[in-house]
């Protein structure tokens, strides 16, 4: 099935009233974690995951890429509007978006992020469509040795991305990867790690560790250093931008869109990375640099668009290579995997109607999204009003109810502790979660395609070097490694990070 | 040289170099392996020695580096945990009626100065919502009444 074709195909399986109304609950849902700060799309979709397990596979899986992209609108809304990221990736919204909204041109500046974000997630989509499946026709030729030394590769990625000490993104990967070696050895039945408890012995759920470090750590720590929360409530008459906004934002827009689109694929790249490195781009190409932090509109339009356009690719590893880029999609594989589908090349061909559905919903979503953003806003803002002490005790409850559901047992609620206190204590040291839960996630798949390929070479570790593909992906890894440890590189590195 | 002992570095390695000589220490017994036929000791052992090196060189680091002091906030952690721990030991035996109630009580403490009546209000409106979608239209088998 060629790509235009299998859109159509898509947007046939996506048009379905079932496929439409997860579509919408999906950006519905999105856009409201996005619009309150505290609550990022990956707890909430930790939350919903026991839930997909009673829907229809494709629905789920719609719902569920919904809620990303659905975050990235929500949050340059309170971006603009207060001041405050609703989502990390809306930061960047805050420098210009609200200068604007300042000059009283709040209306101009939601308009022109949905817009960006709107022709970003287009444009992302055909992306997907285009690049997938030739993407998924190479990768099934992979073996485990290719395999293997892909992952690495997405590990070393995750090591050069991860903000700051590269010395403490290495120690989380190694302990994520310790981590999902605990539980029964599949080659052999024999426990490991398990000292002896026996809800251990099929290893340590993925919810809980989710949940855990993200939605605990995240509440306890918005409880020790309570924002100020002042809305600045300004009549929103105005809602489209000038001429002048278009002349300058479409072209930001499309740069942005076509960066984001690539850091997407990254692992640990998404919708955060892209963001910052758009805003960086646009201020060095813009002719009036000195605008930039006053309310430039290439400064609002590009990091928006960039955002969304990162959020959709960042589908491709996990549908063509089976590998989760960032939190959020290791959630998707999850939902994949309980819905009995392993992520992977197979999916193009196995279950096409999951494929091209989830792409061409994501169409669907994006145009909901202006819908549900732009005419509801004053509904929205008026959402930020529930103060904090209201928020948090439900989400520990819908915590506890998703963990629980996981397997029906409390076992997995006392891991939730132990993990609510880990990473609450390694966010205090400025260890980063990201790069332990993809560890973690990736780990069963690298010591079960390790031990294969040495299984298959007769112990001769040679053959990671010796397969050109694997050589190559194992040179790209080592060349991201050194360029990360250079001093001058990561000079850049780190300023690329503190602001953009 | 000053050691610096409030840095997070120190409690970081400590509590590293703890998880890799803990698992070391468990899997002592189970078979290595060779490069060929590798034992379901392999990886996990080999893992274990790489966090002990990174463990020992964050500690290291942090003994003789000036970072700034880590300041904690324990009080909200524990109130928080003790409300999920309350949850872990009741939910089989008290159902969620129960537990949802105490579990918003319990973590709404947590913020210091709390005005009860819209807590209790949330308490009362979450323990409904929870019981009519989860156990009434999604049929999720939580207990939901103490038995």
């Amino acid at each position: 099935m060629d790509s235009l074709s299998g859109l159509f195909y898509g947007l046939s399986v996506a048009m379905q009233p079932g496929n439409l109304l997860y579509c919408f609950l999906g950006a519905l849902i999105g856009t409201l974690i996005g619009v309150l700060p505290g609550l990022g799309p990956a707890a909430t979709m930790a939350m919903l995951l026991p839930i997909t397990f009673y829907l229809d596979p494709v629905a789920a899986i719609i719902m569920l890429t919904g809620i990303y992209y659905g975050a990235q609108y929500g949050g340059s809304t309170t971006a603009i509007l207060i001041n405050m990221p609703g989502e990390n990736s809306s930061v960047i919204a805050c420098l210009d978006g609200y200068q604007m909204a300042k000059q009283g041109r709040a209306g101009a500046a939601l308009a022109v992020a949905a817009l960006g974000s709107l022709f970003a997630g287009i444009c992302a989509t055909f992306v997907i469509a285009l690049f997938a499946p030739p993407l998924s026709t190479m990768v099934l030729s992979f073996g485990p040795t290719e395999y293997v030394s892909l992952m690495l590769l997405g590990l070393t990625a995750l090591i050069v991305l991860a903000q700051g000490s590269i010395l403490r993104a290495l120690a989380m990967i190694v302990l994520g990867l310790l981590l999902s070696t605990i539980g029964t050895d599949l080659a052999t039945g024999e426990s490991r790690l398990t000292f002896g408890i026996s809800e251990l012995y099929d290893g340590i759920e993925f919810v809980p560790i989710a949940m855990g470090l993200f939605a605990i750590t995240e509440i306890v720590k918005n409880l020790e250093s309570p924002e100020m929360r002042s809305i600045v409530t300004q009549k929103l008459d105005r809602l489209w931008p000038t001429r002048e906004d278009f002349r300058r934002g479409f072209p930001a827009s499309a740069r942005g869109t076509a960066l984001g689109s690539v850091l997407g694929l990254l692992p640990g790249g998404g919708s955060i990375l892209s963001c910052f490195a758009s805003y960086a781009l646009e201020k060095r190409l813009s002719r009036h640099p000195e605008e930039f932090g006053k309310g430039a509109v290439e400064g609002l339009a590009g990091p928006e668009s960039a955002n969304n356009a990162g959020a959709q690719t960042s589908m491709i590893p996990l549908l063509t290579l089976g590998i989760p880029s960032n939190v959020v999609m290791a959630l998707v594989a999850g939902a994949m995997m309980i819905q009995g589908i392993t992520p992977g090349p197979q999916i193009l061909t196995q279950h096409p109607d999951m494929f091209w559905g989830v792409v061409a919903s994501m169409l669907i979503g994006n145009a909901m999204l202006v819908v549900i953003n732009l005419p509801l806003i004053q509904l929205w803002v008026k959402l930020l009003k529930i103060p904090y002490g209201l928020f948090y005790p439900a989400i520990l409850v819908f915590a506890c109810i998703g963990v629980y559901s996981v397997a029906n047992s409390t076992a997995d609620l006392y891991m939730l502790i132990v993990f609510g206190v880990l990473g609450y204590l390694l966010s205090k040291w400025r260890c980063e979660a990201t790069p332990l839960m993809l560890a973690f996630v990736l780990g069963p798949m690298i010591e079960e395609n390790f031990r294969r390929a040495m299984q298959m070479s007769r112990g001769d570790a040679t053959v990671f070097v010796t397969h050109p593909i694997s050589a190559v992906l194992l040179a790209i890894a080592v060349a991201l490694l050194a360029m990360a440890v250079l001093p001058s590189m990561r000079s850049r590195r780190d300023e690329a990070f503190k602001e953009g | 040289m000053k050691v610096n002992l409030r840095s997070g570095d120190v409690p970081l390695g400590l509590l590293l170099m703890g998880f890799a000589l803990a698992a070391m220490w468990n899997l002592r017994e189970l078979e290595f392996g060779t490069f060929t036929r590798m034992g379901p000791g392999f990886i996990p052992l080999v893992l274990a020695g790489m966090l002990l090196v990174l463990a020992l060189a964050i500690l290291i680091k942090g003994l003789v580096g000036h970072d700034e002091a880590v300041r904690y906030a324990f009080k909200p952690l524990a109130i928080i945990l003790a409300g999920l721990a309350f949850v872990a030991v009741a939910l089989d035996h008290l159902g969620l009626v129960i537990c949802i109630p105490v579990l918003v009580i319990i973590a709404s403490t947590a913020q210091g100065r709390v005005q009860w009546k819209p807590v209790l209000a949330l308490a009362a409106f979450l323990t409904a919502f929870c019981y009519v979608l989860f156990i009434l239209a999604l049929g999720l088998p939580i207990p939901a009444f103490p038995v």
